[in-house]
């Protein structure tokens, strides 16, 4: 019965029970106190797990800014100290990490607007964010404020 | 902090290791849609399914290794074209519309070169004898093919 409760909390695709929205499973200023913590030079304190999901996706983006890694890895950081409650969409059940993760929506963040997924890690030793998708939206997004987001970027080819 | 008990973001294993990819990792980077690492890398990879993932410090890792490897593998391409074909490095220059002084800057690795210039001397360097033929504006091949259809 826990379990059956839990699945449908993890699944619920708005997060909304009985008429109110569930708040994200992370705590946004713990998340942004490990990313200072890495901009500071504590560097394991953000993973990026899947970069091409990520680093990569934004240096694809932005092709014709010559952009390299740590610049990708920049904006991605300035971008994930920019998110409030505001933009949170929800917290899905992730079936391969076993994990909650939550998802954030970015609006008009150097022109587009982004698709976020993290968790924070407290598997091991110490805790950490692992950074799992920074790219821009590739459906639409409601957040919890009511906003919706747009697609704002189309691959090429 | 062990890295190799954190989960691969790919397939959420927990095989990681570190690993030299060179020769293996490629992905986008600056004007480059796929650049390919030729120098010596050790980034923690996927025992299971080869995803490199990416910690602090590994970007300006990885910037620094793209860096040398298009540098080394321009010089090496006009290296190639050079010693295939016999032609000079002003005459390279003139065939593929840049000046001899920014040839001679990326060929020494002064400089790194563009997509679009790193591209062009990959694909003379692919069969230079041909190419460099094909590439010539004042050979044939382009008079049959454009001037006399127009």
């Amino acid at each position: 019965m826990a379990l059956i409760t839990f699945w449908r909390l993890a699944d619920n695709s708005d997060r909304k029970v009985k008429g109110h929205r569930v708040p994200a499973k992370f705590d946004l200023k713990e998340v942004k106190k490990l990313i200072q913590e890495f901009a500071a030079g504590a560097r394991g304190k953000v993973f990026f797990s899947l970069p091409q999901a990520s680093v990569q996706y934004v240096i694809k983006v932005f092709d014709a800014n010559n952009m390299s890694d740590r610049e990708a890895e920049r904006l991605i950081i300035q971008g994930l100290l920019q998110l409030t409650d505001s933009d949170f969409h929800r917290t899905i059940w992730h079936p391969h990490w076993r994990t909650l993760m939550d998802e954030y929506g970015l609006e008009a963040y150097k022109k587009h607007n982004w698709y976020i997924k993290f968790f924070i890690d407290d598997e091991g030793d110490g805790r950490f964010l692992s950074e799992v998708s920074f790219h821009p939206l590739e459906t639409g997004m409601s957040l919890s404020n009511g906003r919706t987001l747009d697609v704002t970027y189309r691959p090429k080819g | 902090m062990d890295i190799s008990k954190r989960r691969c973001g790919n397939c959420a294993e927990r095989r990681l290791a570190l690993k030299n990819v060179r020769g293996e990792f490629k992905s986008p980077w600056r004007d480059f849609p796929v650049a390919f690492v030729t120098v010596d890398l050790s980034l923690w990879t996927c025992a299971n399914c080869g995803n490199s993932v990416m910690i602090g410090g590994d970007a300006e890792k990885i910037d620094a290794a793209y860096e040398l490897s298009v540098r080394d593998q321009a010089a090496q391409f006009i290296d190639v074209i050079r010693s295939k074909t016999g032609i000079g490095s002003g005459q390279l220059a003139e065939l593929i519309g840049v000046s001899p002084q920014h040839l001679s800057s990326v060929h020494s690795g002064k400089q790194r070169p563009s997509f679009s210039l790193w591209n062009f001397l990959k694909m003379i360097a692919t069969d230079p004898v041909v190419m460099v033929k094909k590439a010539n504006p004042n050979l044939d091949i382009i008079r049959e093919n454009i001037l006399l259809r127009a």
